[in-house]
């Protein structure tokens, strides 16, 4: 618990970080509200139209997640720059708990970041939507009572925090920022950008299981209804991020053990 | 007194290079135990060992009678100041201590009783980031004596302050030793030490090269030596030399004496009513005696190497 607010102290007591958290919530919405303003929709005459409104209103993680990974790989490589990070492990020579400790502060500031973000993005972006065409009989308002709204809304939030957490990892592992960012984007916006659904970059089969095992699986967590190119399940996409994190943590926390601080 | 830090043959490698070999000394309370060697010589690596920083290859190194790792609430039993840069320059002073204060579960109230004591009261609420070097060491200071530590490990504590930030510096640890506390610092100057230190540790590439006090080091390096100066020196010398002296003139009325000691000199002197005008006998500086002892070292260690190959 006394480690907890001590890295609670840290975490809080840099400008860059409050800077960070604050930025993930801008670009997220800010972004999310670029696209529902330009973007028309799909819909027929008909009212047909295979586009998920709910992963439309909340794009802006494309751009927010640049922000998160940052914030990660900062606050994990820190103190390898400035060199604190031997006061860190004089005081706390057990050093599993501060990674333990540092964690649980990001993923706390991160979580509610993030909720903000998602939260916000899906109600700024939902009358954008509407006016540039996604209205019943193709597009019902979507409504956060229903369950896979909710989730994937409440969901987002959860992918940015796990996002952070493996970068965190990830920063732990590389002790330097510019190395540990450079990692996260060739594991997220490369994959996001290169694996996209018709990129003349891979064979489709290929892009299919680039979004089924790369970090960015987790986005699948967004996804209201099936559509061809769907290369995942919301909930197992979800647990593919888990999985990288829970992999980069531990991993960050054997090498703590065996290195040198 | 007690040993508080004790090393039993401390060896750590990187890669091809040894850092630190064999090396055992103990650290004790109530005195300031100065760590000196050249530049490279393993003092900064053989601190982090003792603070659980760094793995040593071989050997141990015990705080209290324990691995620093078992100490539960270290900051109560060690201070330490490694790296008076190790600071995130957007951090205030005041939030810099206080989560180290947090992490030790150590009163809030501690934050500002330090501060006070080392002299940043007025800067405690700006980022350290703009703290000028000397401000940074005392901030560094402050740090380590947040948990009132009986065991206190200063790197380097006084190189790049001005004159005034050294006076303040050694006046500081030599009154923590005087509460009691094992100091335990390092320089790679034993000039900065001649005043301050009562004990010496003095190491070159990683091996232990003395560990004396400082009064039996002086001693050691002055081999006894005596100026005379007299009026009547040719008579004097031959005295001498007959009582088993070397004599050799160094001066125009000014003998150099090895060999006995100042008052047997005066004796003699007055025994054959030869009038002295000066009897001073020779005390070397410490960084005489340093450098006679690292020379040796650095051939010693040379020699060494070409041996192992």
């Amino acid at each position: 618990m006394s480690l907890l607010r001590a890295e609670w102290t840290k975490f809080w007591s840099v400008r860059g970080t409050r800077w960070g958290i604050i930025l993930v919530v801008v670009l997220t919405v800010g972004l999310t509200a670029f696209f529902a303003a330009v973007g028309g929709t799909d819909a027929t005459e008909a009212g047909q139209g295979d586009d998920d409104v709910v992963v439309n209103s909340l794009r802006g993680v494309y751009l927010g997640q640049l922000a998160v990974i940052t914030l990660g790989a900062v606050v994990g490589t820190s103190e390898y720059a400035t060199g604190l990070i031997r006061t860190t492990f004089a005081a706390v020579p057990r050093r599993r708990r501060v990674l333990a400790a540092k964690a649980a502060v990001l993923g706390m500031a991160m979580a509610a970041s993030g909720l903000l973000a998602s939260f916000a993005s899906f109600l700024v972006s939902q009358p954008l939507l509407q006016s540039n065409g996604y209205v019943a009989p193709a597009y019902p308002p979507p409504s956060l009572a229903t369950e896979p709204v909710l989730r994937a809304v409440i969901g987002t939030g959860a992918f940015l925090t796990l996002l952070a957490l493996l970068s965190l990892g990830v920063g732990m592992i590389l002790r330097r920022a510019g190395a540990a960012i450079s990692i996260m984007v060739a594991l997220t916006l490369v994959p996001l950008i290169a694996a996209e659904p018709g990129s003349p970059l891979m064979p489709e089969t290929v892009a299919v299981w680039v979004r089924r095992t790369t970090p960015i699986a987790g986005m699948a967590i967004q996804q209201t209804r099936e559509r061809l190119d769907t290369a995942i399940g919301p909930w197992a996409g979800l647990a593919v991020l888990c999985g990288w994190t829970v992999a980069a943590l531990l991993a960050a926390g054997w090498l703590l053990k065996r290195r040198d601080a | 007194m007690d040993a508080l830090i004790e090393a039993r043959g401390l060896t750590k490698r990187y890669g091809r290079t040894i850092a630190v070999d064999d090396l055992s000394f103990q650290v004790r309370s109530g005195e300031v135990t100065g760590f000196v060697g050249p530049n490279g010589a393993g003092k900064s690596t053989t601190m982090r060992i003792v603070l659980g920083l760094d793995a040593p290859n071989r050997g141990s190194a015990l705080v209290h009678g324990q691995p620093y790792g078992q100490l539960g609430t270290p900051l109560r039993e060690v201070g330490a100041l490694l790296d008076a840069a190790a600071l995130h320059p957007g951090r205030r002073a005041d939030h810099h201590l206080l989560w180290l204060a947090q992490s030790n579960d150590l009163p809030r109230d501690r934050v500002t009783e330090v501060l006070e004591l080392v002299g940043l009261s007025d800067v405690a609420r700006r980022r350290a980031g703009g703290f000028s070097l000397g401000m940074r060491q005392r901030l560094g200071i402050a740090a380590a004596l947040l948990g009132d530590p009986p065991i206190l490990i200063f790197d380097e504590p006084v190189n790049g302050l001005d004159p005034e930030g050294v006076v303040w510096i050694r006046g500081f640890l030599r009154s923590l030793a005087a509460e009691g506390r094992a100091v335990f610092v390092s320089s790679h100057l034993m000039s900065e030490l001649e005043d301050t230190a009562d004990h010496l540790i003095v190491i070159g590439r990683g091996r232990l090269i003395a560990d004396t006090s400082v009064a039996e080091l002086l001693r050691a390096a002055s081999n006894g030596s005596v100026t005379v100066r007299t009026p009547r020196g040719p008579e004097l010398m031959s005295v001498l030399a007959g009582a088993g002296a070397v004599v050799t003139s160094s001066g125009a009325d000014e003998l150099t004496v090895t060999g006995l000691p100042a008052p047997r000199v005066a004796e003699l002197a007055a025994a054959n009513a030869l009038p002295l005008h000066e009897l001073t006998p020779h005390r070397a500086t410490l960084e005489q005696a340093y450098l006679q002892l690292t020379k040796d070292a650095v051939d010693f260690a040379a020699g060494r190497t070409r041996e192992s190959r």
